[in-house]
């Protein structure tokens, strides 16, 4: 097996129009399809994104945004599904998100991913000031859980080897990465870095890549839901940034072309970098934007092959957000 | 105690796994690589990358030997066991980088050398570009050397990548100049570096003039 993922099967429900699956939770309106995977990885270290999110826990929309720190999101009373939310359901776990709100409203901050703090039942308070990035008071969002280490690569089905296979994760303020190991029991997962603590909980924001590293070469089911509209990425100067697409289907050629590079990047400057998909890790080129293009030293590089769920680094001088296409446009 | 071995094996894993190839790109692109008296320099002209021993910089700002100069340098590519392969285009007809015209702006260049060994130069090396007025250094008349401080070294086995762009790194000339105002700001210009010919031409010259002297005083 010489590459990450190759003729992976993949059941997008939805997609093929075969099943529309709705949300349990009480408070959903979600009707997002659900998408499963096969990430079928070689021995050594592959960097990958998770290509799903988690099911929407609810959908709404705001009457006021407060202008602070840490907005507060008031629900309308016209929102189908405000007042159904309990007070406290969103709330951190000890100092962690477990939640995260997404800006549906077409704008400049279509796409935001922000962590939720606490709510009650008429307001959600986040940890940004999302008047900042252009969110106005009468927008609409969703909630959804966090992706964890957990979730993504469950105990009961992820079949990857304990204290052998590991995930690699890059935070924008610590070169250093961190490696959680799979444990194989109780939460599945502890960070090496912090003397084997339990790190299930530790989330990978969409879009967000990491490196799996495996013993063995072997095959890991992802499930998860099909997210639609476009997705805001952070990326951090001067930090490893991995990024991916949310891009559901493994099958079919992605390029550099549809990750929209150019509108975020500065042209000359940042770069992109994709790897070898055989175990190794190797840089497999650099890449720019002219402005419009994806190029390299070789000419016009948008042609440039980048399969998911791979992801790839970027490179930054200034902090920006990244706006991921979509790759479902249906459903929220 | 079992788990924290596991943890420790399991970094050393991750490391080992890494090492392999990196890719280093030069670029001189939205700046314009200038002769010392302002004019753009031509297609063709050699540019070289690499890493310069930290005792040795101040050679590199007084020297005008381009012999002394390069046995110091330690180049990315020209065929170097294990400095990787250039990608340019079009394609140098020698071994170095040279000024491409990129984007079709004359005095311009853009290079990626891919497949370099992760182990050519440690980690965190500073990286220097090196550009002539010529094609063959040995024969160059000016140069300009230019440092990107720490947005220019040798980048790790991963994300094993670095860019070294003269347009966004603010970049420290070792010798030459960078352009800080007027028409050319942004841009660079080499310095002038007097030809110092060989010990054995030396002696030839000094040779002849004593020749040239005594047939004078012989017609006198």
């Amino acid at each position: 097996m010489n590459a990450v993922v190759r003729s992976l099967p993949l059941l997008i429900l939805s997609i093929a129009g075969l099943v529309s699956v709705q949300n349990t939770r009480a408070q959903s309106v979600a009707t997002n399809p659900v998408g499963y995977n096969m990430f079928s990885l070689p021995a050594g270290d592959s960097i990958l994104v998770n290509t799903f999110v988690q099911a929407t826990a609810f959908q709404g929309t705001a009457s006021a945004v407060t202008n602070a720190s840490n907005s507060v999101i008031t629900l309308s009373s016209t929102s189908g599904s405000a007042g159904t939310i309990t007070s406290g359901t969103f709330n951190e776990t000890g100092s962690e998100p477990s939640y995260y709100v997404e800006i549906l409203s077409s704008g400049s901050a279509q796409g935001l991913i922000v962590d939720v703090l606490s709510n009650t039942a008429t307001t959600i308070t986040v940890d940004a000031n999302l008047v900042a990035f252009g969110v106005t008071a009468t927008t609409s969002f969703c909630v959804r859980p966090h992706t964890t280490l957990s979730s993504l690569f469950p105990v009961a089905t992820s079949g990857l080897g304990a204290y052998a296979d590991y995930v690699v994760l890059y935070f924008p303020n610590n070169a250093n990465p961190t490696i959680f190991n799979y444990t194989g029991t109780g939460d599945g997962w502890v960070n090496a870095n912090e003397g084997g603590t339990d790190a299930g909980s530790q989330i990978i924001y969409p879009g967000q890549g990491f490196i799996l590293y495996v013993q063995n070469a072997k095959t890991v089911p992802v499930v998860g839901y099909v997210k639609p509209g476009p997705t805001q990425v952070p990326l951090y100067a001067g930090s490893i940034n991995l990024v991916g697409t949310l891009n559901p289907v493994l099958s079919g050629t992605q390029t550099l072309s549809n990750y929209a590079f150019p509108a975020c990047l500065a042209p000359y400057a940042d770069y992109v970098v994709p790897y070898s998909s055989n175990g190794l890790l190797q840089a497999a080129g650099l890449y720019q934007s002219s402005g419009t293009n994806m190029i390299s030293a070789s000419g016009n590089a948008d042609t440039v092959p980048v399969s998911a769920p791979n992801s790839v680094y970027v490179y930054v001088y200034q902090n920006k957000n990244w706006v991921m296409p979509s790759f479902y446009t249906s459903g929220n | 105690m079992l788990k924290k071995f596991v943890f420790v094996a399991a970094f050393i894993c991750f490391a080992a796994a890494a090492q392999g190839q990196v890719t280093i790109a030069a670029q001189g692109v939205n700046v314009l690589a200038l002769a010392d008296d302002g004019t753009i320099l031509p297609n063709g002209d050699a540019v070289r990358v690499g890493y310069i021993p930290a005792a040795d910089l101040s050679l590199f700002q007084t020297s005008n030997v381009y012999s002394t100069l390069s046995a110091d340098f330690t180049a990315i590519g020209e065929g170097n066991s294990g400095g990787g392969t250039l990608t340019e285009n079009p394609t140098p007809s020698g071994i170095y980088l040279d000024i491409n015209s990129f984007n079709s702006t004359p005095g311009a260049f853009d290079g990626t050398f891919n497949n370099v060994s992760s182990t050519y130069l440690a980690t965190g090396d500073p990286l220097y570009i090196w550009v002539f007025n010529n094609a063959n250094p040995a024969a160059a008349t000016q140069w300009g050397v230019f440092s990107g401080g720490t947005s220019w070294e040798f980048p790790s086995s991963f994300p094993g990548s670095a860019s070294l762009s003269l347009a966004t790194a603010s970049p420290t000339p070792i010798r030459g100049t960078m352009l800080t105002s007027g028409a050319d700001s942004g841009d660079f210009e080499l310095a002038n570096v007097a030809v110092v010919p060989e010990p054995g031409s030396l002696s030839l010259v000094a040779g002849a003039g004593l020749l040239a002297g005594l047939a004078w005083r012989r017609r006198k």
